[in-house]
């Protein structure tokens, strides 16, 4: 074989590769949206969208979602944007102002590590910290435990999508006698795309997560009322229906985890879109 | 020229760069509202000295410099000296062209607004910056479309009309007309021929014919040192050194 052929049939060989992983990842995604659908659509109906449950909803009774729907909503909204205003200054600092030093790279060796830790432990450790200030289950808890599970994402992912700003673009924006506040603004232009991608991802993470939200914000079959009252959330509706010996009330666990599905779905279509319409100065 | 006191005195300047001494020892005036031209071979540093004059080379990774710039008698190394100020009157455009992620007309119009200069007739500064770097006809009926979409040409003028927006007192340029075709390269060299009378440019180039049709003064730059520097006249015609001379005549380098 010369070296032509060679080189052609690598390429053959790492395309089917990749086509071959490609192909691995949809037929797993499709099973597992086709699974939840097949079990799940016979039981969503307008009700299920719009009533929370009355009695009896767990034995098979009348009512609905709505209220893990909009607990979930207010759950992971607050969580992120919590998450990000926090994240923000740490990851513009990192980028405008620490430069290269061991600090920095502390930050982010930390933050990589409380990526990694499950979300039971932010539960635990967000209840532990709503006993010392006598803070009962309530949304502000289930915001709290969820901003600790989505910080280190939101923060990572936004340094990372800094950290590909070309070097060059910082210097022909130092070169014109800028302050780092308004190179920041600069950073902010380019990378605004990554950063709404970014702060989608941690918001898929925070609605779809059940553990934090387990011990912190409870449970209720009551539509979410204050923010120091227990409320519902999607990925433990899951839970408890599925848990029940009741098929019709199994079916309707599907039904709700096929509407987590769609709201997660429509995030990632909206995001799509922003990214269109704000990439459109970007420097590549 | 020589009886006015220069706008940039570099005095034993150094900077290594990742511990290699890329600059050594540099002394060197620049004349004020002149042209001088920094020539030498590749990789001899000229970037390097240019970046030093408005202190950019130091946002770069492990960077260490010795020594003075003197900007009107002030040091520009010095510790309480405001970076922003002294970037924003000695400008530079970069070797490699790099608009900002924006418009047409707001890479222009960036400077005068973040300076506040310019409040009023925004337009019609864009207007004369634009015209002055030979773009405005090229982008008239597109000031709003981005900066990326322009070509590296374009790009090159567009920085280069942005740098005036600031209104700088020094315009340091890296090879500005490197991708340009031979008409706007001249265009280009009549702009910074008219500018004279009002700004001190420092350019690098290694059109050394460009030298002699820009330069009143030469800084002949050669492993990172001076090697030799003076009137253009002088350096061109009877270079005291025989490395000049050799580097003129393109038998090194
Ligand atoms: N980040 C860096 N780390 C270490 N050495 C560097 C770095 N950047 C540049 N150098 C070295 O410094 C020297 C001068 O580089 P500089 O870019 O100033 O050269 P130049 O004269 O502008 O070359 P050219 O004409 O090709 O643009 C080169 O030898 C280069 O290898
Ligand atoms: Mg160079």
């Amino acid at each position: 074989m010369n070296r032509r052929q060679k080189r052609r049939w690598e390429e053959i060989f790492f395309k089917t590769v990749m086509r071959g992983s490609l192909l691995l990842i949809a037929v797993v995604l499709g099973l597992i949206v086709v699974s939840i659908t097949w079990k799940g659509i016979g039981a969503l109906n307008w009700q299920m969208l719009t009533q929370a449950p009355q009695g009896g909803f767990y034995m098979g009774k009348e009512g609905g979602i709505l209220n893990a729907i909009t607990g979930s909503l207010l759950l992971a909204v607050g969580a992120t944007a919590l998450a990000l205003v926090s994240a923000l200054p740490v990851v513009f600092y990192l980028h405008a102002y620490a430069g290269r030093s061991r600090w920095v790279s502390g930050v982010r060796l930390a933050l990589d590590v409380l990526w990694g830790i499950p979300s039971i432990v932010y539960g635990a450790f967000g209840f532990t910290l709503m006993l010392l200030v006598g803070l009962r289950a309530s949304l502000l808890g289930g915001i709290i435990a969820l901003t600790l599970v989505e910080l280190p994402i939101l923060a990572r992912t936004m340094d990372e999508v800094l950290r590909m700003v070309p070097s060059d673009l910082k210097e022909a924006t130092r070169a014109l006698g800028t302050t780092r506040l308004e190179l920041t603004g600069i950073l902010l232009r380019q990378t605004i795309p990554g950063l709404v991608t970014a702060v989608l991802l941690a918001f898929g993470r925070g609605i779809g997560d059940a553990a934090s939200v387990l011990f912190t914000a409870g449970y209720t079959d009551n539509m979410p009322q204050s923010l120091l009252r227990p409320v519902a959330s999607l990925p433990l509706a899951v839970f408890f229906q599925l848990n029940t010996p009741f098929p019709e009330v199994q079916e309707r666990a599907y039904a709700s985890a096929l509407v987590l599905m769609m709201l997660v779905l429509v995030i990632s279509l909206l995001s799509r879109l922003s990214l269109k319409l704000l990439g459109k100065y970007v420097v590549r | 020229m020589h009886n006015i006191a220069p706008h940039l005195s570099i005095r034993n300047l150094n900077v290594w760069l990742d511990a290699q001494h890329v600059l050594k020892d540099i002394a060197a005036d620049i004349p004020r509202r002149c042209i001088t031209a920094i020539v030498g071979p590749s990789g001899c540093g000229k970037t390097t000295l240019l970046r030093s004059l408005n202190r950019l080379v130091e946002l770069g990774p492990n960077v260490r410099i010795t020594g003075k710039v003197l900007f009107d008698d002030t040091d520009i190394y010095h510790p309480g000296m405001d970076v922003a100020e002294v970037r924003t009157r000695i400008g530079l455009l970069a070797q490699k062209p790099f608009p900002l992620p924006m418009s047409i007309y707001d890479n222009v119009a960036y400077g005068p607004r973040i300076h506040g200069t310019a409040r009023t007739g925004l337009d019609q500064t864009v207007h004369s910056c634009l015209q002055a770097a030979q773009l405005w006809d090229e982008v008239a009926d597109r000031l709003k479309a981005p900066a990326t979409e322009l070509s590296a040409g374009q790009q090159q003028r567009l920085c280069l009309a942005r740098a005036l927006a600031v209104k700088p007192d020094i315009l340091l340029c890296d090879e500005s007309t490197s991708a340009l075709d031979p008409i706007s390269a001249r265009g280009i060299e009549d702009l910074l021929l008219t500018l004279k009378t009002d700004y001190t440019i420092v350019l690098v180039t290694h059109d050394l014919d460009q030298a002699r049709r820009l330069a009143d003064y030469v800084i002949f730059l050669w492993l990172g040192e001076v090697i030799e520097q003076g009137p253009a006249a002088d350096l061109f015609e009877n270079p005291a050194q025989d490395f000049t001379r050799a580097y003129l005549e393109r038998e090194i380098g």
